[in-house]
């Protein structure tokens, strides 16, 4: 594999910026690439070069595999670093810069293919020995009667799913054994639909899961390390909007035990790079859901627990530099906690694009703000809608949680709401102190009161 | 394909007919588009400040397009490809005249004065990457 000297960032925003940073640390060139609605972004005044790939519209510029090609082509980059989002889990766009003779800061597209099918990357989770929720085990038959007998014997309730799917479409929750049929029906219909995949499979369904998952690094040469375990169970339509690591009230050995599963995984299937694997927790069991194969949002709180710093580990091995670590070099200290700052409104989540008048970041020993936002910036309304993370690491849950109550009091923002207000309100809530709530926890309050809903289910 | 898919062509297909509205049903799903009147931003909390006026006797001549910019060479009103020079500069153009092409792969788009003036400068380098939308040329008004 060649060596990596010019990375393209394709993507915005702050993990834009977050991997412009570690390419300057590592001494690599960088090449910025925005569209037309982009052209302050924060990064494009820290790489290298930079050039603007299209309109607006997602589809047309960050979205457009063939441009982002082109435009590596053009600035003579070596290596594509996708970031989060956009084509970051696209297994034909990993296949289309390994055909292009580029490097992509990732695992290769035969992996990413796999672990997007959710039925594959189920049934290489149980070849390794990572615990998988009880399921059909495969796309459930087309004969009806036939798939009614397997659900029947799995238990209700159980959750129809989408294999190509997720973001809740293509999903139906089945009670009892007469709403099965219809579950299917509906969900092949949307599945093919949404996914040009109308497969689904079933599973058992957990009533108040948290959501826990495992960060991995692994290189070409076949080691792989665990970074501690994260807890993002408080999500608002399957959207995660804090993120803490460790999990409250797991035993450290139960976690050690999922970890050593999952490095299992990734030597076994020839992973490489950073990746996530997700669990639902309940009743102190972990359930598989998916792999992310990409650097996810909430990656700063575990490297501020474990001190590593996951992107420039990612470049490392993208250039095929050995990990260099081996599981006894990894310790976790303290606690971190992130919060996502999203450019919406605090009450409704509804997106709140426009000007920033005033941008006043918060600081101090143990605060973090991961963000490309500064005064007179405008955040456009075509993109997602997070602007800033931040993220605090106390000596304890306790020291954490009255840092990041500090860091929400001392950021102002002005110009556009945010979600700053929503997060001040749930550090407060007793629920969130005591910690371990479920994914469930949000739909279940009245936000504005953050006091359990009348109609809460 | 769902009908969010078809989302681009049904928005220019309207544009096209000067539709502002349009709903679609298609088995569970049901689309209702509603576009702003021409010109009219998506809702933004608050305005930007106008930018500075821009030289009213100058317009700017973007790329059409991400590629290589290919200067041309302006001769007594005809350009070709592949000349390159500051020849460009003080050429006298008619709109529609041909100034530059933006290269993408075996592709040449042409870059087209869209009024009548004097070449100021080019404002992209021969051979060079240019972006979308990048200017490639400044055109004084006569």
């Amino acid at each position: 594999m060649a060596e990596i000297r010019t990375v393209l960032i394709a993507n915005r925003g702050e993990v834009a910026l977050r991997i412009a940073r570690a390419c300057r640390l590592l001494g690599l060139r960088s090449v910025g690439v925005y569209s037309e609605a982009d052209a302050g972004l924060a990064h494009l005044r820290l790489v290298d070069e930079r050039i603007c790939i299209g309109p607006a519209a997602a589809s047309h510029s960050y979205l457009d595999g063939a441009r982002i090609l082109r435009a590596a082509a053009l600035t003579g980059a070596d290596a594509i670093h996708p970031g989060y989002g956009f084509l970051s889990e696209s297994a034909d766009f990993a296949a289309a810069v390994e055909r292009a003779g580029l490097v992509l800061v990732g695992p290769s597209a035969a992996i990413m293919r796999m672990m997007g099918d959710k039925i594959a990357a189920k049934r290489q989770m149980r070849r390794s020995g990572v615990p998988c929720l009880p399921g059909s085990d495969g796309a459930l038959p087309d004969d009806m009667a036939a798939a009614q007998r397997l659900c029947d014997a799995l238990g209700y309730p159980l959750i129809v799913k989408a294999a190509g799917g997720g973001g809740g479409r293509g999903m139906r929750v089945v009670h009892r054994a007469g709403a099965l049929r219809e579950a299917v029906e509906t969900a092949r219909q949307e599945a093919g639909r949404a996914f040009g995949n109308a497969s689904v499979y079933a599973e058992r369904f957990l009533q108040h899961p948290r959501h826990v998952e495992i960060q991995v690094l692994a290189d070409r040469a076949g080691h792989a390390v665990w970074l501690g375990a994260r807890d993002c169970s408080v999500q608002r339509r399957h959207q995660k909007l804090v993120e803490e690591a460790p999990p409250v009230g797991i035993a450290p050995g139960r976690i050690a035990e999922l970890g050593a599963a999952c490095v299992r995984a990734c030597l076994d299937m020839g992973y490489e790079g950073a990746g996530t694997f997700e669990f639902l927790y309940e009743d102190g069991e972990f359930f598989f859901i998916e792999m992310n194969t990409r650097l996810q949002v909430e990656h700063p709180v575990t490297e501020m627990t474990t001190g590593i710093d996951i992107v420039r580990a990612q470049l490392r091995i993208a250039a095929g530099q050995p990990l260099g670590l081996t599981q006894a070099d990894i310790a976790t200290r303290g606690h971190a906690i992130e919060c996502r700052i999203n450019a919406e409104d605090p009450l409704h989540f509804v997106p709140s694009p426009g000007l920033v008048r005033a941008w006043h970041p918060p600081g101090g020993p143990g605060v973090r703000v991961d963000t490309h936002l500064h005064a007179g910036y405008r955040v456009p309304p075509q993109y997602d809608s997070l602007v800033a993370k931040l993220i605090v690491h106390g000596a304890d849950r306790a020291d954490a949680l009255a840092r990041m109550r500090a860091a929400l009091d001392e950021m102002a923002i002005e110009g556009i709401a945010t979600t700053a207000p929503f997060h001040r309100r749930l550090m407060e809530t007793e629920d969130f102190r005591t910690g371990g709530v479920g994914v469930h926890y949000l739909e279940s309050l009245d936000l504005e009161t953050m006091t359990p809903r009348k109609d809460a289910p | 394909m769902t009908l969010l898919d078809a989302l681009p062509r049904l928005v220019a297909a309207m544009r096209r007919q000067d539709m502002r509205s349009l709903s679609l049903a298609d088995g569970a799903e049901t689309l209702t588009v509603r576009l702003a009147a021409p010109g009219t931003d998506a809702p933004q909390s608050e305005d930007a400040p106008e930018d500075a006026p821009e030289d009213a006797a100058v317009t700017e001549v973007p790329s059409p397009e991400m590629g290589v910019f290919r200067q041309g060479n302006v001769i007594a009103g005809a350009v070709t490809a592949g000349h390159a020079g500051d020849g460009a500069v003080g050429a006298r153009v008619a709109a529609g005249m041909i100034l530059g092409f933006v290269e993408i792969g075996p592709a040449l788009l042409p870059i087209v004065a869209p009024r009548d003036g004097v070449v100021q400068a080019v404002l992209a380098a021969d051979g060079a990457p240019i972006g979308y939308h990048a200017p490639a040329f400044a055109i004084r008004h006569e």
